[in-house]
């Protein structure tokens, strides 16, 4: 018995520790591999909906280091004018400790807020712009999925959290090229609204159709390489340019496009042929990913 | 903006017909007549004022400071106020995030390199005095202008100063000052109204209020260029008749920005170089 | 490809002046003539406010004036007008301002206690009262208690409609009635704004235009353009009831007027392109009579239209100098015709 220390009573109970709690051990999943085959799929992801007990829907999602929430409040009364279709709101936030992709760039801070984008001129946090643009793009795709007519006079919430992101790519080297993050941005939102649309058909909030969403990358030689993770060679593709774009559908009602959002690397002219590719190949990881959905809904309910 | 569900389908009736019947009747690639001023402002390298018949009007300025190359992150800084809207609201900020990526994706940072130590860094401001559609085509049109004719102080110490400890000096005579390149056209954005298998350009405020869906193209260097994405373009109202695309449409929306872009830069060098003719006082 | 097929970009310029510089006061003249002589001396001088306008303590004070002791001075900019015993300052600028009798075009902004709130560009919304409109029926006007959503089944917020001024209350909201054929939710056309001081005052507001358009032209400067319904034309006042697709006649007036047809949203569903077009024409002329700050009446809209005629792509009308060129001509027929 050590009587330097200050024991508690007999009867304490000393609770289990993680496995390992030396921040050391824990190391990236790097079990991604690198050559072609496994590279042109798409990465497995983690699933589960109702863990937050106080919202009408949730869903959380793990996708290589990726974690996202999503809480879905609603439909919830509005007092006041009368409105006869619901509204809709999404609203998207990394947590405070989180580097958001692109932050040096778009989440400009100044004399006002003190070094802390979220800040503005009124001491008050809001979203930072990255925030405010993944948010428009996630309104913007589940918009046309939900039937707003069957809620008149209600609103629908849709709060979606960013818990942890991939590595992000440092951009200190002074070349042209600042889009980098876009890659990553991009990527994250592809997640997001996967996540966001299962979280709706946890709250039952009756929709036209799941909205999925898929994201590709096209090379300058006309590779096409699904679901894109920065795998170290960067520098290559950016000298010669890539076209990454995110797409978002309805799948089950003809592949109904909701969403779209695509960004560059490097000269690269966008054609005919490099929608058309990004666009089959978001339209075919969507349909993947929407028979995965499937089987975890159906799993879910039994 | 709000329609009764008479002239909700009255309009969409109209334009879905092929060709689409606009109520102003303009076809579907017109857009709407603009009047613009350039240069006006003293105390900017750049300046350009847009205006549109409804009264949507738009100002942009271009002010450069010289900064070290290396310690910052990006060179040119754009901020946008809307006239009735917070700044961090979702309305402006998407715009300014669009209009930020837009340019820092297309800018050759070459024209703003002084020295190997050295660069101009541009801040562009922007001021939407009042819109009615939805504002980032004027935007960008507008930061055009005042781009293209932004001059810079000519640098007359060293290009080479990696020996040299020296700031670098500019000649004092404001004449001297040259444009960023006599060849650069900058980056637009166009905005499309999608309806049925119909692509409008330039949709005005009513047409926006019944579209199914809306695009956001850019264009640069006689291509249509990233970014790329859609958009509900009726802010504000709840818009009952929005709903996806069809993937083809993405495509003829950029054959038809290819199309009909370039006579757009066209008309805007055009009033660049008669802006540079005659300095007449007004900018009403 | 033409660039001005696409965008039209030009520096901006004073509008030319036009070599008849009294076209304001022509529009003054104009209502001389519609408003049956009432006029005894029409001095339109400009005043502007704390202008001395008379000393004589004989005239009544109306709007735009106040007074100390006998001296009424302006309290406005803008044109004296004195009209029998009154004494009264018309602004140059403003708001529509409603008067009785005024046929007025309307958006509901609010549906509330047995009454609607509409927008008609006055400084407050106009009330339309409940017992104030026909209805389907006359069932519920029966019935004491009146649900909120029952109302919206009739006139909701958006709705479009064209409505009389019936009165004025004290603190200047003007209450509305649609009690009549004429009146009621509008449809089978599009809206319009132009200024409420283009728009003149005249016996008719409502009336049917070349190319099977028809037009309300509200006092509140609040354009309809829209089909002209067959049945109901405006320019023609017999009761004739004329067949409608086919189908039985229209028995009574009395019928017509309680039927639920009055408030459908639906359109007709034979609007052809060709009628489409018109309107599009006419939306315009009349955009074009406002930008040149022309005053807007029949009969400059229909020679607008005439002198449109020529132009074969009706798109290029939204340019200025078309607008101009336009109005030029429209003011060159009216001198012609005298």
């Amino acid at each position: 018995m050590d009587r330097r220390r200050l024991l508690g009573p007999l009867n304490t109970i000393i609770p289990n520790i993680g496995i390992s709690s030396n921040p050391n051990d824990i190391k990236p999943d790097t079990t991604i591999d690198n050559d072609e085959v496994s590279a042109n799929q798409i990465q497995n992801f983690f699933l589960k909906t109702g863990i937050i007990e106080n919202a009408n829907g949730s869903a959380y999602l793990e996708v290589g280091n990726s974690i996202i929430e999503v809480s879905v409040f609603g439909p919830r009364p509005i007092r006041g004018s009368f409105v006869d279709r619901a509204s809709f709101s999404v609203e998207c936030k990394f947590l405070p400790y989180i580097t958001q992709p692109g932050e040096q760039i778009y989440n400009t801070t100044n004399q006002f807020n003190n070094g802390n984008s979220n800040t503005n001129a009124n001491g008050r946090t809001g979203l930072t712009t990255i925030e405010q643009r993944i948010s428009a793009y996630v309104e913007t795709a589940l918009l046309p999925s939900i039937i707003l007519e069957k809620y008149p006079k209600s609103t629908f919430d849709i709060f979606i959290t960013i818990i942890s992101t991939e590595e992000g790519v440092n951009n200190n080297d002074e070349d042209d090229d600042n889009s980098a993050p876009n890659e990553q941005l991009l990527r994250l939102t592809n997640w997001i609204v996967n996540c966001s649309s299962v979280a709706l058909v946890d709250a039952s909030v009756e929709l036209k159709d799941i909205v999925t969403s898929g994201i590709v990358k096209t090379t300058s030689d006309g590779k096409v390489i699904f679901d894109p993770r920065s795998q170290g060679n960067e520098e290559e593709e950016q000298e010669e340019g890539s076209v990454i774009g995110v797409a978002s559908f309805m799948n089950l009602r003809n592949d109904e496009l909701v969403g779209i959002w695509i960004e560059r690397q490097g000269a690269i002219n966008v054609g005919d042929t490099e929608m058309n590719n990004i666009l089959d190949g978001c339209n075919e990881m969507s349909k993947k990913i929407r028979a995965n959905i499937n089987t975890y809904l159906a799993n879910s309910l039994e | 903006m709000i329609l009764s569900p008479a002239e909700r389908s009255y309009l969409y009736d109209s334009l879905s017909q092929k060709p689409p019947i606009r109520p102003g009747a303009r076809s579907d690639h017109q857009f709407r007549p603009l009047e613009a001023k350039t240069s006006f402002l003293p105390n900017s390298n750049g300046s350009a004022r847009i205006r549109l018949n409804d009264g949507s009007e738009c100002m942009i300025s271009v002010k450069s400071k010289v900064v070290v190359t290396k310690s910052v992150t990006n060179l040119i800084d754009v901020d946008i106020d809307v006239a009735g809207f917070r700044d961090d609201s979702n309305f402006v900020s998407n715009l300014k995030y669009n209009l930020t990526s837009l340019l820092i994706t297309n800018f050759p940072s070459q024209y703003l390199k002084l020295t190997s130590k050295y660069s101009f860094k541009l801040f562009i401001d922007c001021i939407v005095i009042s819109h009615s559609s939805y504002p980032l085509s004027l935007i960008s049109l507008a930061t055009y202008l005042a781009l293209k004719t932004t001059r810079l102080p000519l640098l007359v110490s060293e290009v080479n100063d990696e020996e040299i400890e020296e700031q670098p000096t500019f000649s004092d005579d404001w004449d001297n000052a040259k444009y960023l390149d006599e060849a650069f056209e900058p980056p637009i954005f166009i905005t499309l109204g999608v309806i049925g298998t119909n692509l409008l350009f330039d949709p005005s405020i009513e047409e926006e209020q019944v579209l199914e869906n809306g695009l956001i193209v850019s264009f640069y260097k006689d291509n249509v260029i990233t970014p790329i994405s859609n958009i509900n373009l009726a802010t504000n109202s709840n818009n009952s008749n929005f709903k996806g695309l069809n993937q083809k449409l993405i495509i003829e929306s950029i054959n038809l920005c290819n199309k009909y872009c370039p006579a757009i830069i066209k008309a805007l060098n055009t009033l660049t170089e008669q802006d540079d003719e005659g300095d007449d006082d007004h900018i009403f | 490809m033409d660039v001005t097929e696409v965008i039209n970009i030009t520096k901006p310029s004073r509008s030319r002046g036009y070599e008849d510089e009294d076209d304001d006061s022509d529009i003054e003249m104009l209502g001389n003539n519609h408003n049956d002589g009432e006029f005894t001396n029409n001095n339109s001088s400009i005043v502007t406010p704390g202008e001395l306008i008379t000393e004589d303590p004989i005239w009544m004070k109306g709007h735009g004036t106040y007074f100390i002791e006998d001296k009424t001075y302006s309290s406005v900019a803008g044109n004296v007008s004195r009209v029998n015993r009154l004494l009264s300052v018309i602004p140059i600028r403003g708001r529509y301002q409603p008067e009785t009798g005024d046929h007025i075009v309307g958006r509901i902004t609010e549906v509330g206690n047995k009454r609607w709130k509409v927008d008609i560009g006055a400084k407050q919304d106009a009330v339309l009262m409940l017992g104030s409109v026909n209805l389907p029926g006359g069932i519920l006007r029966r019935k004491s208690e009146t649900d909120e959503l029952q109302m919206r089944n009739f006139l909701k917020e958006g709705d479009l409609l064209n409505a009389e001024v019936q009165t004025i209350f004290n603190n200047g909201i003007a209450s509305l009635h649609t009690r009549s054929l004429k009146y009621g939710k509008l449809r089978n056309g599009m809206f319009l704004k132009v200024p409420s001081s283009l728009i003149i005052k005249s016996k008719n507001h409502a009336f049917d235009l070349p190319g099977n358009i028809s037009c309300v032209l509200g006092v509140n400067g609040y354009i309809w353009l829209y089909k002209t319904n067959l049945n109901n034309q405006n320019n023609n006042t017999t009761n004739i009831n004329i067949h409608n697709n086919g189908a039985s006649p229209a028995i009574t007036r009395l019928e017509e007027e309680s039927s639920w047809e009055i408030y459908s949203d639906k359109n007709d569903s034979n609007i052809t392109n060709a009628i489409r077009s018109n309107i599009t024409r006419y939306y315009n002329i009349i955009k074009a009579l406002s930008f040149c700050e022309l005053g807007i009446t029949e009969p400059r809209i229909i020679m607008g239209y005439e002198s449109s005629l020529s132009y074969m792509n009706v798109g290029s009308l939204i340019d200025k100098d078309s607008m101009e060129t336009i109005c030029q001509e429209i003011i060159n027929n009216e001198k012609m015709r005298g």
